[in-house]
């Protein structure tokens, strides 16, 4: 029962090579930089690591530079908060499955914590529930984890990351790593108030898995809308050029939307649409978390 | 013979049926979500538009093409029978108004407004005499008129002259003197008949009792001779006399020199009978052939078919594009 992570892990050893993957190691430690005081002890240096954990006493000392950890540091817990709808049943804007980008994205964060030593846990849905999982720290919870992800194929039901992010705020108290995996579904003012007030309470990430440029489909894919899976979208009328005018003006202004309001809130975020910028995404996201405002 | 104009229409129809109807998602179909990003923006709202009237236009024509396409294969035609020589008849009503006769000419009138509703194409002139000839209308197809007329008259001798058309007034001048002057009223009546270089079939409805009173200037054999010499017959009409009488007799010779008949005035029944008379003899002398003509009209449907077939090409054309 181990086939989604050992493949993630595949994919993460073989599309980026072992430095790299130490480097992630180092982005995702010093997400927490600077939350505790409490020493806990010393570890080697990982390149990623903040400058400033260095020990440098210690390190002279050493053959290698030595990093201080803190107590704060460890058992921390990783929220994966992902739309597990049917929203996530299509295609990104390279063509790739949504759903199992999404679980790509969700196991590497999660092995990289794992690895780290804390806990992982799920909180997915659609617009109508909200399933959260325990906390745990071993592989094979993770692996559950996107078992369950990838259980709710042919979900019936839309996608609202608010409906998430929302039970969170309701349920959970303590300091969390929340890690949002979304999609293009726009952003309002309603989602704006749910992250803002699980920003001041969490470390919030954003991935958001890009969609499919629907006026940039071919004429002999005949599209339909996942949620309405028995009518296929015209696609003379969706490559129509006006009609293409006005959907890239409409997608630039949204996403340029979302863009401001995630970094006006402080919160790191970048774009997904194929596999194989995965590995590259996370690690922009880890570092765009570290130098990002604080 | 444009069959293949119908079989060709089928086939476009049924693909313009399949390029415009609504996608259908098969297997290789991409799934996309929140289409919504595209479909509430009013650009696709209007190009949705667009594409629903174009194809609605696109069928419409179609459906034209195909319906007047096939009008024309069934050839259209109206049908058309025509007797050339009705055309050619002319009949003079020549009525006698003198006081003699005065008692009949209402029926007579109305026997002649029958006649006139049996004729097709035969041209109908209506001359009264007395003393003088007057002619009531000339010689005309325009039948509408002719009943008018009639009736008018019909009513004037109806009422005495107080109402329609009163011609005992007209065909009695003071400075003439005597009345029921036959030969003279015939040759009147002979005078009347028009397009003399035309070889047509003449003929007169001479409606006397042959009462002459005065001096005429034509005697009626003189007035029979130009009749026979301008090649019209003439069929006379005598109201009933208790004894046949010379002017019975003498009208008699008038119309076996002409070539006509000689009818006794008895009832209105009895003047259907003598119209059908006066028709059937000249029905012999001018045999009429009937033409039927076939008018094949494949020319509107056609014209329409051909433009309808021009506008599904372009239609076609449009919509690939």
């Amino acid at each position: 029962m181990t086939a989604l992570l050992n493949r993630i892990k595949a994919r993460m050893t073989i599309h980026a090579h072992r430095r790299t993957r130490r480097l992630l190691d180092g982005d995702y430690s010093s997400v927490f930089h600077g939350q505790s005081l409490d020493f806990d002890d010393l570890r080697d240096y990982i390149p990623g690591d903040e400058i400033r954990d260095i020990d440098w006493k210690a390190t002279a000392r050493h053959s290698e530079p030595l990093v201080k950890r803190y107590v704060a540091h460890r058992r921390h817990i990783l929220a994966l908060v992902v739309d597990s709808s049917r929203g996530f049943d299509a295609v990104t804007s390279a063509g790739a499955d949504k759903r199992q980008l999404a679980i790509l994205l969700a196991g590497m964060t999660g092995y990289l914590a794992v690895r780290h030593g804390d806990d992982v846990m799920l909180i997915h849905g659609d617009a109508a529930r909200t399933i959260a999982s325990p906390r745990k720290g071993s592989e094979a919870h993770l692996e559950t984890l996107l078992q369950q992800i990838l259980a709710e194929q042919g979900s019936r039901v839309d996608g609202s990351i608010n409906e998430q992010l929302q039970w969170i705020a309701a349920h959970i108290n303590h300091r969390m790593l929340v890690f949002v995996i979304s999609d293009q579904a726009p952003l309002g003012p309603v989602e704006e108030a749910t992250i803002r007030r699980l920003r001041a309470q969490h470390e919030v990430l954003w991935i958001t898995v890009t969609d499919a440029d629907l006026a940039g489909l071919g004429s002999a894919s005949t599209p339909y809308d996942v949620s309405r899976p028995g009518i296929g979208l015209p696609t003379p009328v969706l490559t129509n050029p006006r009609v293409r005018a006005e959907y890239q003006a409409a997608e630039a202004g949204r996403r340029q939307f979302r863009t401001d309001l995630l970094t006006k809130l402080g919160i790191a975020h970048t774009e997904v649409a194929h596999p194989d910028q995965a590995l590259d995404s996370l690690h922009t996201l880890l570092l765009r978390h570290r130098r990002g405002p604080r | 013979m444009y069959w293949w104009l119908a079989a060709l229409l089928l086939v476009l129809a049924a693909v313009a049926v399949f390029l415009l109807r609504r996608p259908r998602p098969r297997e290789s179909s991409l799934p996309v979500a929140h289409s919504g990003r595209i479909t509430t923006l009013p650009s696709f709202r209007r190009a949705m538009r667009t594409r629903l009237l174009t194809t609605c236009a696109f069928l419409a024509v179609i459906v034209i093409t195909g319906i007047s396409a096939l009008a024309g294969i069934a050839r259209p035609a109206w049908v058309e029978t025509v007797n050339p020589e009705r055309k050619l008849r002319d009949v003079m009503l020549c009525l006698d108004v003198s006081g003699s006769m005065l008692g009949y000419d209402a029926d007579l009138l109305q026997a002649y407004q029958e006649l006139v509703e049996r004729f097709d194409g035969e041209r109908i002139g209506l001359t009264v005499f007395n003393s003088t000839a007057v002619s009531a209308f000339p010689l005309t197809d325009d039948y509408d008129m002719v009943q008018t007329y009639l009736k008018d008259a019909e009513e004037g001798f109806r009422s005495w002259g107080t109402e329609g058309t009163d011609y005992s007034w007209s065909t009695a001048p003071p400075h003439i003197d005597g009345s029921s002057l036959i030969g003279d009223g015939l040759v009147s009546c002979i005078d009347n008949f028009d397009r003399q270089d035309e070889q047509r079939s003449r003929s007169i409805v001479f409606a006397t009792d042959n009462m002459l009173a005065g001096e005429p200037l034509f005697e009626l054999n003189e007035a029979t001779d130009i009749a026979v010499e301008s090649d019209i017959r003439v069929y006379s009409l005598s109201p009933p006399s208790i004894l046949t009488t010379t002017q019975t007799k003498e009208l008699e010779s008038v119309s076996d020199r002409t070539g006509g008949k000689q009818f006794d005035l008895g009832s209105a029944a009895t003047i259907d009978d003598i119209v059908a008379e006066i028709q059937s003899q000249e029905a012999q002398r001018t045999p009429g052939r009937s033409y039927t003509i076939v008018h094949d009209m494949p020319a509107a449907p056609l014209t329409i078919a051909v433009f309808g077939l021009a506008a599904v090409f372009v239609l076609a054309w449009r919509v690939r594009s």
